[in-house]
């Protein structure tokens, strides 16, 4: 008798092949066997007809490190269809971190994810310093699978201590960095992290920055010992300097034999010409044999501001610029001055600031009435009997000028361009940043968006293309063992979604972080059931009680 | 203002950034031809803007790009706080 029977659904397996109609059978957290009309009885069964049955997505750029530690299923990515997740991006991990030098860590933390403080003294013990100690503290709970990379601050940290965000390190220090990373690696982490580019809490340098290039080669020496990824966040913004890491990254990887990985990749009108000159650089270094992986996303980039900090979304308006950068006391006077007032929204355009600020959306999570989150300017000003210019600056007023608006889609949002980049081989769907900006913007969602938007909108990927894309692609970049394909005797991570609706909800605070923290988060759209190691983890619309994540096994 | 001869100002656009902020991501033309952009975060926007006494984007274009990067990113001083900014105050608005 099989644990689970999967049964009468459209198998795309994971390998890009065309779909097949099959049953999934599932015994001892592992697939048995995959085909048509499969005998045998089953303790539970899943009707799949009418579905499309894949292997669990793996996001592979996540700052879940924290949640893990009070909440197992990474929530909301596993609704999503995520069953794998790699933490511990950008240079940051929580281990190996010694007591004392939590205080720094959490404020590097803080700034990267936006967690409320009470996070890191509310919801969890701390009960490690090493790696595995930390493996230890999040692997009870977990209902999603985690394949966490170690942070290159974190080592850097642990051996020069405050030294760390001063200078580059000695010899010796970068041989004590390589032999904690060792020890880490051996621990089970998928690989390390660096950053080029993140600051801290006070905006300094994270630790990570101040390495000398030898201090990378030699820490990239002990990954290809066993083979393992090194992630990157490169200059970015520059698409030169980009290019440069490009070619150190493809040096690394040839050297040492390792799998390289960078993100983000962002597609902008601004700078039409770099993400396709940083992926053509990226065609040239596979030519050379290197590994050296972009992370695309597949969400676009939206602005979001409040008129309690100056946002260069009104560059185009110079009254607005100079009275939103008075100090705060100053702002408000002339926010009330109604001579002021009606010159701003003269300068808003005559149709009443329609066209600039119209589609503006009222964010939430905020000050704002909560009724009016997700709702345009324009209706909420028709509602008021107010022009949308007008509207904005009163609702601010009312509301301490604590009111979040949302430009959506103002950079990475064309979808004719971004679709042939996801559809490229050598380019690696991620970027998502799960876990992370919880104040900013929901960062849960991309993979339904690749099928709402790719697949059915744009086909810019066939259905069983962009499931091969987030699954044994990243399973194979990064060396997950047994994962991303829907075949006997590997695990069985099963998603199991309607392809006609898969997407993703509309963006929505709420306030379930530890000290009634707020986030934005996206509900799942045409998920069904997912699968983890064999267990139910969510279905029809609730989670289950199901703790059957785990560290990845690596290749 | 035309700059000739040097660095110059060709355009200068908002965007998105990662973190959902607003960008200003300036085009350069250099000394040997080459158009190049340069992004610019918030608040070093903001100041680019002041010190040339801006208020418009399109009053960047023909500045010349040296003499901004030396007054804007090489030389912050507290002259250019946020509260500051020599784009005018209450009077000016």
């Amino acid at each position: 008798m099989y644990d689970l029977l999967i049964k009468g659904g459209l198998v795309a397996d994971g390998t890009g092949a065309p779909g097949f109609l099959a049953d999934v059978a599932i015994t001892g957290g592992r697939i048995v066997s995959v085909g048509p009309d499969l005998p045998g009885e089953a303790r539970r069964t899943v009707d799949a007809t009418g579905r499309l049955v894949a292997p669990g997505f793996i996001d592979p750029h996540t700052h879940f490190d924290v949640q893990l530690l009070w909440d197992g299923a990474a929530k909301p990515a596993l609704e999503h269809g995520i069953t794998s997740i790699v933490p511990g991006n950008c240079s940051l991990s929580l281990a190996p971190l010694r007591a004392g030098d939590r205080p720094g860590v959490i404020g590097m933390f803080q700034q990267i994810e936006e967690m409320p403080p009470e996070a890191f003294t509310q919801a969890f013990d701390w009960t490690w310093e090493d790696f595995a100690g930390y493996r230890a503290a999040i692997e009870p709970r977990l209902a999603i699978n985690v394949a966490p990379l170690v942070g290159h601050s974190v080592i850097r940290q642990w051996v020069m201590g405050a030294d760390a965000q001063q200078r580059a390190a000695r010899l010796d220090e970068i041989t004590a960095m390589g032999d904690l990373l060792r020890d880490c690696l051996e621990a089970g982490a998928v690989g390390l992290s660096t950053s080029f580019v993140d600051v801290d809490e006070n905006g300094r340098p994270v630790p990570s920055r101040f390495a000398a290039f030898e201090e990378l080669d030699g820490l990239c020496a002990v990954l290809g010992e066993f083979g393992r990824m090194l992630q990157i966040v490169p200059e970015f913004y520059d698409v030169d300097i980009t290019i440069a890491r490009i070619d150190q990254l493809a040096d690394l990887s040839l050297a040492h034999g390792i799998p390289t990985t960078f993100s983000p990749v962002f597609d902008s009108q601004a700078t039409p010409d770099a993400a396709p000159r940083a992926l053509a650089r990226v065609e040239e270094q596979f030519a050379r044999g290197a590994r050296v992986w972009p992370q695309v996303q597949t969400r676009p980039i939206d602005i979001s501001f409040s008129l309690l900090r100056p946002s260069l979304f009104f560059a185009r308006l110079p009254r607005w610029v100079r009275v939103l950068r008075l100090p705060l006391e100053q702002r408000l006077a002339a926010l009330t001055d109604p001579s002021t007032v009606e010159r701003m929204i003269a300068d808003a355009g005559p149709d009443g600031g329609e066209r600039l600020m119209g589609a503006l959306i009222v964010r939430g999570g905020d000050r704002a009435p909560a009724g009016l989150a997700g709702r345009t300017l324009s209706s909420i000003a028709a509602e008021r009997g107010e022009t949308p210019v007008r509207a904005l600056l009163s609702l601010s007023l009312e509301n301490g000028l604590d009111v979040a608006f949302l430009a959506a889609s103002r950079g990475h949002d064309d979808t004719a361009r971004i679709g042939p980049m996801l559809a490229n081989p050598h380019v690696h769907i991620g970027a998502s940043d799960g876990g992370a900006h919880l104040a900013s913007f929901a960062t849960y969602g991309d993979t339904g968006y690749l099928f709402s938007e790719f697949v059915r909108k744009a086909g810019a990927l066939t259905l069983e293309a962009a499931v091969k894309k987030i699954t044994s692609d990243t399973a194979e970049i990064w060396g997950l063992k047994d994962r991303g394909v829907l075949r006997e005797g590997l695990a069985a991570d099963v998603v199991v979604f309607d392809a006609a609706t898969i997407g993703r909800g509309a963006e929505r605070p709420v306030f379930d972080m530890p000290g009634d923290g707020m986030r934005y988060i996206r509900d799942a759209i045409g998920i069904d059931t997912v699968v983890v190691n064999g267990e139910i983890a969510w279905s029809k619309g609730a989670y289950t009680d199901a703790a059957a994540g785990t560290i990845c096994a690596l290749n | 203002m035309i700059a000739d001869g040097q660095a110059v100002i060709v355009g200068a656009e908002i965007t998105a950034g990662h973190d959902g902020q607003a960008e200003m991501v300036v085009r350069v033309r250099h000394e040997n031809g080459v158009v190049a952009p340069v992004v610019l975060d918030g608040c070093t926007g903001f100041r680019l803007m002041a010190n040339q006494g801006v208020g418009d984007l399109a009053a960047l274009v023909g500045r010349p790009w040296r003499e901004l990067l030396q007054q804007t990113i090489l030389a912050r001083t507290s002259r250019d706080d946020d509260d500051n900014d020599g784009l005018g105050g209450l009077n000016d608005v």
